[in-house]
């Protein structure tokens, strides 16, 4: 217990503290740097177009004031090509509206010579010119809109000037002006060009100002000017290829301004269309303005802001974590503190102080540590009281348990022996020491084995116990008997943890068992002897008996029969001696012939097999009392039957019971002049007593034991004839019932006759 | 000893004891019957004489006697060994048998009905009713023996 505690793979409370305070830092730094890098970036996005929309529109504006300047210095010239149109009508006049009859090349020598004079018919041919490049142009073909606008001007009169612009075969730039002739067959041109012009026009070049504009940009880094007629400005030779050429037709075309933004380079490109359109000139002046942007720029810009917000970002978390590691020591440096003293109480050391810490929570946790730790002292100090106590208990228990001569012996499911007492022990020839632990099991005769592995087995929580009685081989070869308590200790899912078995050795018992077994036997076997001995003998009495009785009979028979013959056919031949002799003769024949009867019946009740069944008693009285009529006639006799439970008997011995005790009655009240026979039952505790009693002469009752033997008579045979055998009969009746008869008389009083059926009542006589 | 010829009795009385049999006889003298009546002194003599064997080997057995009185106890074949063998054989098996003994063993009652006894008496020791008995079954004799109606 003094070891250090091994405490669970847990990380100390700073380590948690820290990630914590780190990982809200952290989410706050990510959070800010990514909701700054939004802002920015659009902040930035929004500076970029803004950038562009003023400097498109700057660049609008300027080709516009630019387009300005030019039409001014296109409308100077407008007055000198007027003079030449006066005088160039007055030709044409003069030829009659001929132009075939026209001088062109004097017309121009007088106009100043800086003009070249064309003449285009009604198809929009130059037809006739001092300029030979254009001679035979088609308009209608290749200018449609413009050729539409001439035939306008043909059927109209007046002075249409154009716009300063470049030749359609050349590309030199020209001013161009318009007028119809009188009779409106033909259009009059002049084309004004000279160095001058040039000059000029270049002074007032959209390119050079533009381009300054889109330096002032630094995304835009490409700026290209697009005429009407496709043409590149400041560059004469350039032939857009078919893409641009494409682009340009439908911008053309539809007089709007386009962007196409090509992702793969990351270049946008706009195309403005500024629409300069005059409907007082000829010529459409609009111009398109190709600028480029390169977006891989702006993505660099924003780039090197991420860049720099995210090392900004990392510098404040590693300041941030530093900050944290120390807030959280100083923030666990108590509950260490308080940690290690608690260790170092729970380790034992109960009087270790607390050191008292800052913080009022601490300061609590500190008073009730030091309160616990008094509450714990006091609790030691009883539990040691108690623990004194039960190790006396203990000792006590031991003292019991291994004093004890009864084997006590615990195991466990597997066979592990986990305590055996020294009688157990000792008795084994073994020690404690190697009983404990092991797997010891005494060696068992095959035959009991099923049967104790059985007695643990079948153990189940609702029958817990057993008990087994069975043979064990001691080491030395001998058996001996064991009688062993077994106990399954079940845990609260049923299974069996452990056996508890409290045994003795049962040889000395087992041995006496048998010897008694054997003495029993033995009895049982002589009394069965005996009892066939004696069953045979009375067997072959009562078949003597009946052999005797038979055989009386015919000697009887014959003394009779030979006596009637004599008193029947010699009757004169006898003297009236010999005739008294030969009926006293017949008399006992006749008494002799009873007996004998009477002799039968006794022998019979004892042969004859007992069939039970459940009989009236009252019933069975009446009928017997009715049978003994000749008995009663012409006498006074009072008799009662009373209340008899129904019972199990066999009629007719019920019967023959009741019918010699009323004979029996009956013969002793002979002399009464009221004779009186009461029958009836009550109950004892054992069962139901049935008497009859009558109000005869009684007799002595010294000489009861004498009345139920066979032949015996307690009166004389002169006043109360008889046999002696019908008590012997009813007595034996009612012992073959299982039940009991006795009597109570008393001399003149009369008599009373008890008996039960069954063998349960016991009752003294 | 035979009272009547062998071949002409009528009855046949099966009885070991003299006394019986001279008594029986005596009762017979009275009603004119003695002369049809041939006594055998015990089971075996019956049997002989019923089925012509023994002392009686040759006897015409055409004539069988009307009636049989037979004792139970007798010596050498007991009575009921002799209403066995009569009542198993179909020459004898419907001559009535009237069983006369002193036994009233219910035993001997039953198994003598169960062989198919007509009547089973009991001799009385007194005299007086011996012959009354006896004189009744010589009625019986007498019933059965009356001639077939075309006689008369």
């Amino acid at each position: 217990m003094n070891e250090k505690k091994q405490y669970p793979t847990k990380r100390p409370f700073l380590y948690y503290l820290l990630i914590f305070i780190f990982s809200i830092i952290a989410v706050l730094i990510v959070g800010i740097t990514i909701g700054d890098f939004i802002i920015t970036e659009q902040n930035y996005q929004d500076n970029v177009a803004l950038l562009r929309k003023q400097t498109e529109a700057n660049i609008i504006e300027i080709i516009r004031i630019v387009d300005l300047g030019l039409k001014i210095f296109d409308d100077s010239l407008n007055t000198e090509m007027e003079q030449g149109f006066v005088i160039f009508h007055d030709e044409y006049r003069k030829a009659g509206a001929d132009p075939s009859k026209i001088d062109l090349e004097k017309i121009k020598r007088q106009i100043g010579g800086r003009m070249e004079l064309y003449i285009i018919n009604e198809s929009g041919v130059v037809e006739y010119s001092t300029y030979a490049p254009d001679l035979g142009l088609d308009f209608k073909t290749s200018v449609p809109y413009f050729y539409e606008y001439l035939t306008r001007i043909r059927n109209s009169s007046g002075f249409y000037p154009d716009r300063v612009v470049q030749e359609l075969s050349t590309g030199q730039l020209r001013k161009f002006a318009y007028s119809p002739t009188y009779d409106h067959n033909y259009v009059l041109e002049l084309g004004l060009a000279d160095d001058s012009i040039e000059a000029e026009r270049k002074s007032l070049q959209y390119r050079s100002t533009i381009s300054s504009m889109a330096e002032n940009n630094p995304y835009a880094n490409k700026i290209r000017l697009f005429t009407m007629k496709k043409r590149l400005v400041g560059n004469r030779s350039f032939v857009p290829n078919p893409y641009l050429d494409g682009i340009l037709n439908q911008i053309i075309e539809e007089r709007e301004s386009r962007e196409f933004i090509n992702r793969q380079s990351g270049i946008t490109t706009q195309y403005l269309f500024i629409d300069l359109m005059d409907d007082d000139y000829a010529s459409d002046m609009s111009l398109i303005v190709e600028l480029e942007y390169d977006n891989a720029l702006i993505r660099q810009a924003i780039d090197e802001i991420i860049y720099f917000q995210l090392l900004v970002a990392i510098v404040v978390l590693f300041l941030a974590s530093l900050l944290a590691i120390f807030a959280a020591k100083k923030l666990t440096k108590p509950i260490e503190q308080i940690s290690d003293d608690v260790d170092k109480i729970s380790r034992g050391d109960l009087d270790h102080e607390i050191s008292p810490t800052m913080g009022r929570e601490f300061a609590v946790l500190e008073n009730s540590i030091n309160a616990m730790l008094v509450t714990l002292k006091g609790t030691i100090k009883k539990l040691q009281e108690g623990e004194e106590e039960l190790q006396l208990s203990e000792k006590l228990y031991r003292g019991v348990v291994e004093s004890q001569t009864e084997f006590i012996t615990r195991f466990l499911p597997d066979g592990t022996i986990t305590f055996a007492n020294d009688a157990y022990c000792d008795y084994l020839g073994r020690t404690s020491a190697e009983m404990i632990g092991s797997h010891f099991k005494p060696s068992i005769p095959q035959e009991d084995k099923e049967k104790v592995a059985l007695s643990t087995r079948r153990l189940t929580p609702e029958n817990h116990v057993s008990s087994i009685e069975h043979r064990i081989i001691m080491s030395d070869g001998q058996i001996r008997w064991q009688q062993w308590n077994n106990m399954a200790i079940f845990n609260a899912e049923g299974k069996v943890i452990e056996y508890q078995s409290v045994g003795r050795d049962i040889t000395k018992r087992k041995i006496a068992e048998e010897e008694v077994k054997k003495l029993t036997d033995e009895l049982e076997e002589r009394v069965n002897e005996r009892t066939g001995q004696l069953e045979e003998a009375n067997r072959e009495l009562e078949s003597f008996s009946y052999s005797v009785s038979h055989y009386l009979r015919s000697p009887l028979r014959a003394i009779d029969g030979f006596s009637t013959i004599l008193l029947e056919e010699y009757y004169s031949g006898l003297t009236p001696d010999a005739r008294r002799y030969l009926e006293k003769i017949k008399e006992n024949t006749r008494q002799m012939s009873r007996l004998i009867e009477d002799l039968l019946n006794f022998s019979r009740t004892g042969r004859q097999p007992l069939t039970k069944t459940t009989v009236d008693p009252v019933q069975i009285a009446r009928k017997a009392y009715g049978s003994l009529r000749p008995e009663y006639e012409g006498r006074f006799v009072d008799l009662e039957i009373g209340y008899m439970p129904e019972c199990s008997a066999d009629p007719s011995l019920l019967t023959l019971i009741f019918s010699n005790l009323f004979s029996n009655s009956l013969k002793f009240t002979r002399n009464n002049e009221f004779a009186r026979i009461e029958v009836g039952s009550f109950y004892e505790p054992s069962g139901v007593v049935y008497f009859i009693k009558d109000n005869g002469i009684g007799f002595d009752m010294k000489y009861a034991h004498k009345l139920f033997g066979v032949f015996q008579r307690l009166h004389d045979n002169d006043s109360y004839e008889g046999t002696g055998v019908g008590l012997a009969i009813v007595q034996r009746i009612i012992h073959r019932h299982g039940g009991k008869i006795w009597v109570h008389s008393e001399i003149d009083q009369g008599t009373t006759f008890f008996f039960t059926l069954d063998g349960s009542t016991d009752v003294d006589s | 000893m035979t009272i009547s010829p062998a071949g002409s009795a009528e009855i046949l009385l099966v009885e070991d004891n003299p006394n019986d049999v001279e008594l029986i006889l005596h009762v017979f003298q009275w009603c004119n019957l003695s002369d049809r009546v041939h006594v055998a002194w015990n089971g075996e003599e019956a049997l002989d004489y019923l089925f012509g064997s023994g002392e009686y080997l040759g006897r015409e057995l055409v004539i069988k006697p009307k009636v049989i009185l037979l004792d139970l106890k007798l010596p050498k074949v007991d009575g009921i060994e002799v209403l066995r063998k009569l009542k198993n054989n179909t020459s004898t098996r419907n001559i009535p048998v009237v069983v006369l003994t002193s036994s009233s063993e219910e035993k001997d009652i039953i198994e003598s009905y169960n062989l198919g006894v007509n009547s089973y008496i009991v001799k009385p020791v007194q005299f007086d009713e011996f012959a009354h008995v006896i004189r009744e079954l010589g009625l019986y004799w007498q019933m059965i023996n009356q001639p077939p109606l075309d006689d008369e």
